[in-house]
């Protein structure tokens, strides 16, 4: 089970001058074995709400609810979300200089298992396997966190670890943007492996389709100025494909 | 050879001459960073300084003896340039000298490598040599592992509880090649000098670890004459202390030599740490590079940490870097962080320097967190991280190991954040 419920969320970023009201009032429900995409031009919101549902520091939710498997997230700290069963692949994975992949997927793995460690024997093969499947070598887990990975390795590794810590929900921020043509099928196969437990929920934010047709959404939302305006099946987006984002643009 | 000359501004003027050295007021650019109430018993020339004990480890290949410390520091091209410095040298009679050979080459004492626990004192001053005993490290490729420990634990049961001062003389004669890891631990007011010098196309590291308890204070002196192609890698690692105050000097004796010189140090509430570095670019086409990194945290933790790169007129085809990068984990804490670039010709290859010191880094926080780790262990992950970073530069696979452990131990007995 992993069902995220969104009710009228709104919330804000704090900014230089002060908190900028983003969220406008977000409805939205995926159940969990279903795939859901949010679409929407830049600057519209969505990073805002994957880091607002996720609990960034510097996201503020202001109003509404957000509940996995029913319980409410706002309120809560980043790591204990996690441990809620949600994971945030982000658009700009951050670098940790000195943490090393292995460590940090050790110690991600072993706080979500409520402190029990991985194995041993089994533990650093998965990882390795893990790497492999994302087209990575298995050096990458000596490196330092995303420290100086492509964009495109950033990207892999942010499905690398969906498939380790493997989450109940998983909230894919742009996980597309950045990669060439080979990248993105990898990429679209590893939520489409994630996706396949069938009983775990992915909210998809993409900008464009083209990931769209590895990974088949059950629902298209589309995003404008922090709200959904309009919503739909695959359909949706192999219209937004032919006629980008304009009528919403001039509707607001 | 003779002490080189240093006309900086930024330089006083080195001598053996404790009244070339008067007692400062802290007004001076030198002392402009440090607590002078705490640095007073290490300026005070009238305390009954004792010679401290030196307990050495080492292996074959490696001579250790006692020499004239006045004598055996100039011969090296030390020459003391600040009061502390000046008293320890003229309070020590002895200096500790430790000369590394390269492999083909015979050791001076070779012939006395035949046992276990082999000890000898040299002069009264309380060397003791062991070879092939306890805290030598394994062989590998080539390298002389060899540790000394100038240890005012054990200086105050041979001489009761007076301040006590150390000379060191670390000779890394032409083509050898070895690693001396220097040991500072227990409580005590402790002046160290040391003198490094590097033969043409030596390739020495040395390791510094400032682990004393709580109320130690500790004003050293390191100066490196680095020999044509020799290359010098001299880490400083400072934990403890009430007060420590590290002077590393470095210049060249030919071209082509290169120096690293890398530093970490974690300052709590209670501490203050300065680490002062100097590289005399005096000779054509050497290489400096300076990377210090610091994490502070507590009410009232402090560091300095101040860079001086001199690049002189003959210098030509130099290339320099210096950094230094501070944390500051808590509130209450302040990290001085001063890089001075002199330069009398503009014929370089680079010359450069950076300094940061920032707080946590948000993003880094929430990427852990939001994998399920703790905010608590996030910080000490990036904390670690931040050490390592540097560590990982070193290059000489035994020193990092041993410093990723100091790293840890010292993260694992962290004091509670306030
Ligand atoms: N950290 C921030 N500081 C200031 N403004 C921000 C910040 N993050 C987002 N914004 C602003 O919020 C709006 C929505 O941004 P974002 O959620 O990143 O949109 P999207 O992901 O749809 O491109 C934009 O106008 C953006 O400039
Ligand atoms: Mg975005």
């Amino acid at each position: 089970m992993a069902t995220l419920v969104i009710k009228g969320l709104t919330a804000d970023v704090e900014t230089e001058t002060g908190p900028k009201p983003i969220l406008k009032g977000v409805d939205l429900d995926v159940h969990d074995g279903t795939v859901h995409a949010i679409m929407g031009p830049n600057g519209s919101g969505k990073s805002t709400l994957a880091y607002a549902v996720a609990g960034h520091p510097k996201y503020h939710i202001t109003g509404g609810s957000v509940t996995l498997d029913g319980v409410e997230l706002s309120g809560m700290t980043p790591d204990q979300r996690a441990k809620a069963g949600l994971y945030l692949g982000m658009q700009y994975p951050v670098e940790v200089p000195g943490v090393s992949v292995a460590n940090f997927l050790r110690t991600a793995k072993t706080a979500l298992d409520g402190g029990v460690a991985p194995k041993v024997r089994t533990w650093p093969r998965e990882v390795n396997a893990a790497l492999a499947r994302l087209g990575l070598d298995p050096d990458f887990a000596m490196r330092s966190v995303n420290e100086g990975f492509s964009g495109g390795e950033k990207k892999r590794a942010e499905i690398v670890q969906l498939e380790l810590l493997n989450p109940g929900f998983a909230i894919l921020d742009e996980i597309d943007s950045g990669l060439d043509i080979d990248a993105v099928r990898e990429v679209g196969e590893g939520i489409n492996r994630f996706a396949a437990q069938g009983d775990r929920g992915v909210l998809l934010i993409t900008h464009y389709t083209r990931i769209l047709r590895y990974t088949v959404p059950d629902d298209v939302h589309i995003f404008v100025d922090g709200r959904i305006v309009e919503e739909g099946g695959p359909e949706l987006a192999d219209r937004l494909e032919k006629e980008g984002y304009e009528r919403y643009a001039r509707a607001v | 050879m003779s002490a080189p000359v240093i006309e900086s501004h930024l330089h006083t003027r080195p001598s053996f001459d404790l009244a070339d050295h008067p007692l400062p007021t802290g007004h001076e650019e030198i002392y402009r960073f440090a607590p002078m109430d705490r640095l007073a018993p290490l300026l005070d020339a009238d305390a009954d300084w004792v010679a401290g004990r030196v307990d050495v480890s080492a292996g074959p290949g490696v001579a250790v003896e006692t020499v004239d410390a006045v004598a055996g520091l100039r011969d090296a091209g030390f020459v003391p340039v600040d009061r502390p410095s000046a008293i320890g040298a003229a309070m020590v009679a002895q200096a500790t000298k430790v000369t590394l050979w390269p492999d083909t080459a015979t050791p001076l004492r070779s012939a006395q490598h035949d046992g276990v626990g082999f000890s000898a004192q040299h002069g009264g001053v309380g060397v003791s040599a062991q070879h092939g005993g306890v805290g030598v490290s394994a062989q590998h490729d080539g390298i002389n592992p060899l540790i000394v420990q100038p240890n005012p634990v054990i200086l105050r049961t041979v001489a009761g509880s007076a301040p006590s001062s150390s000379a060191v003389i670390i000779e890394a004669t032409p083509n050898s090649r070895g690693i001396v890891l220097i040991e500072h631990t227990g409580p005590g007011q402790f002046i160290g000098n040391m003198a490094v010098k590097l033969g043409e196309g030596a390739d020495l590291t040395v390791v510094t670890l400032q682990e004393w308890d709580a109320d130690a204070l500790h004003a050293g002196l390191h100066q490196a004459v680095v020999g044509r192609d020799a290359h010098l890698r001299h880490i400083a690692v400072t934990f403890g202390g009430s007060l420590v105050r590290l002077q590393t000097n470095v210049s060249y004796d030919g071209p082509g030599g290169v120096a690293e010189l890398f530093g970490l140090y974690l300052t709590d509430g209670h501490q203050y740490q300065e680490h002062r570095l100097f590289v005399d670019q005096n000779q054509p086409k050497t290489t400096s590079r300076v990377d210090y990194r610091g994490a502070l945290q507590g009410q009232g933790a402090r560091s300095a940490w101040v860079g001086d790169v001199l690049i002189r007129r003959n210098a030509e085809g130099t290339d320099s870097y210096e950094q230094n990068r501070n944390l500051l984990l808590t509130p209450g804490c302040v990290a001085e962080s001063v890089p001075n670039l002199e330069i009398e010709t503009g014929n370089i290859v680079g010359a450069g320097h950076s300094s940061a010191t920032g707080r946590f880094d948000d993003e880094q926080l929430f990427y852990l967190q939001s994998r399920g780790i703790p905010e608590n262990e996030a910080r000490r992950l990036i904390v670690q991280g931040f050490f390592f970073d540097i560590i990982a530069r070193i290059g000489v696979p035994d020193v990092e190991r041993r410093l990723r452990d100091a790293v840890n131990a010292e993260l694992k007995y962290q004091p509670e954040e306030d």
